[in-house]
């Protein structure tokens, strides 16, 4: 059996596991083909058509199915030859950012353009696309976070237990419900590009909070075996990723990561 | 900036384990916004504390579409479907929002009395500076609210 690769938390990577995931979304970003960070950045909003799905129970399956896409490239990019040099691909996975701890970005996500997590170039999208009635053009990504720490309220990041709150329900369409509205009380915290669905994804941050979202899904899966996924039909198709259904994504180890809170791994000895 | 809708609703007879407010047919097609909710603040604003006090009784999300990018007519949902259409649902067909509210109606509100509920479009203001005026202007748009109790 294949190693899965394991998520792990965005403030418990070691330098060197922050350094392998900024040369693979640098090399990401620096590529401007269907391999690229554009590219795939671009799926979620524009350039249209705008690919992703929000406010129906198919929320959770499609954003799993772009994490994973997403991932893989990024395993692409990490394993990729020159002009970068090589790192091995096994120690890149999608890190999720906990914003229940109410601690904020992670410090692997912030500092200046010179770090390919803390933002990247919004490229990719036809000027003709910017009408003056919608979200106006930006060259690069932007931030402008709420506050952190405990008290703020509906101005502050969710708290864990409003998560374990969620934890506990037992129905996949009342889960599904509140843990996006969740999601979207991050993506407006986090203000600038993130909270417009248009170029969300454009915000490397974007992909550790959706890890987030996708490991709370695991983790309501662990809670509630056999709950499944309500009335949807597990042989809907995702798109515009062409080799996943609904049923396909309903098994994150079947996909060959996992998240953990903690791993420890040693090789056994006579 | 928006306006605030206010809709006013009975509390049903106890018991109830869980009570939540369900808001249908919500606008998604501008800015992002949080709608807050107050029971019994006929006067509340963006601005208003989201304490006991004013009534406070949760928020829900909406992570906006940040307007129309195609040309006229793209981002107008079909009034109806066409026999054989196989495509995807529109994107911008409105949506259903639900807000647990079950602690906060039973510490506010009597059972089996009226009370009013205000929702409060709210764009944080360096936000919304940075959009286009009609993207944060008649943002909440809200065609039914159901309250909704549960033995």
């Amino acid at each position: 059996m294949a190693v899965r690769r394991y998520r792990k938390s965005a403030t418990a990577l070691t330098t060197a596991d922050v350094g392998a995931l900024r040369t693979a979304f640098g090399k990401m970003q620096a590529l401007h083909d269907d391999r690229g960070f554009e590219y795939w950045a671009g799926i979620h909003g524009l350039p249209l058509p705008i690919s992703c799905v929000h406010g129906t129970p198919f929320f959770l399956p499609w954003h799993r199915a772009y994490l994973y896409y997403f991932e893989q490239h990024l395993l692409d990019a990490a394993s990729a030859p020159a002009p970068h040099p090589t790192i091995a691909a096994s120690q890149v996975s999608l890190p999720w950012w906990d914003w229940s701890t109410q601690a904020g970005i992670p410090a692997a996500y912030e500092g200046d353009s010179t770090n390919p997590l803390a933002g990247a170039p919004v490229t990719g999208i036809p000027a003709a696309q910017f009408t003056g009635q919608n979200i106006p053009q930006a060259d690069r990504t932007s931030r402008r976070p709420g506050p952190t720490g405990a008290g703020h309220g509906p101005k502050g990041l969710p708290t864990a237990g409003q998560v374990a709150g969620l934890l506990k329900l037992s129905d996949f369409e009342d889960f599904s419900t509140q843990l996006e509205d969740l999601h979207n009380q991050v993506h407006m915290w986090v203000g600038g590009t993130m909270s417009e669905i248009p170029v969300a994804a454009f915000d490397p941050l974007f992909w550790a909070h959706h890890a987030m979202i996708d490991r709370i899904w695991a983790l309501w899966q662990l809670a509630h075996p056999g709950a499944g996924v309500g009335t949807l039909p597990h042989e809907h198709p995702l798109g515009p990723f062409p080799t996943l259904t609904v049923g396909q994504v309903l098994s994150v180890t079947g996909l060959g990561y996992d998240y953990a809170a903690a791993t420890s791994s040693g090789s056994p000895h006579g | 900036m928006a306006d605030a809708l206010m809709v006013t609703l009975t509390c049903p007879a106890e018991p109830y384990i869980r009570a939540d407010l369900e808001f249908h047919g919500v606008d998604h097609a501008k800015a992002s916004f949080e709608g807050r909710l107050f029971i019994n603040n006929a006067t509340a604003g963006p601005d208003t504390a989201t304490d006991d006090a004013n009534g406070y009784a949760g928020s829900f999300w909406i992570f906006g579409h940040g307007g129309c990018a195609g040309a006229e007519g793209h981002c107008e949902p079909p009034q109806e479907r066409r026999a054989f259409d196989f495509r995807p649902a529109h994107q911008l067909i409105p949506v259903s929002k639900r807000v647990i509210v079950t602690a906060r109606l039973r510490a506010l509100v009597a059972a089996g009395a009226e009370f009013t509920v205000r929702i409060v479009p709210v764009v944080r203001p360096e936000h919304a500076q940075a959009l286009p005026v009609n993207l944060v202007t008649d943002l909440l748009q809200v065609e039914r609210v159901d309250l909704l109790t549960y033995q």
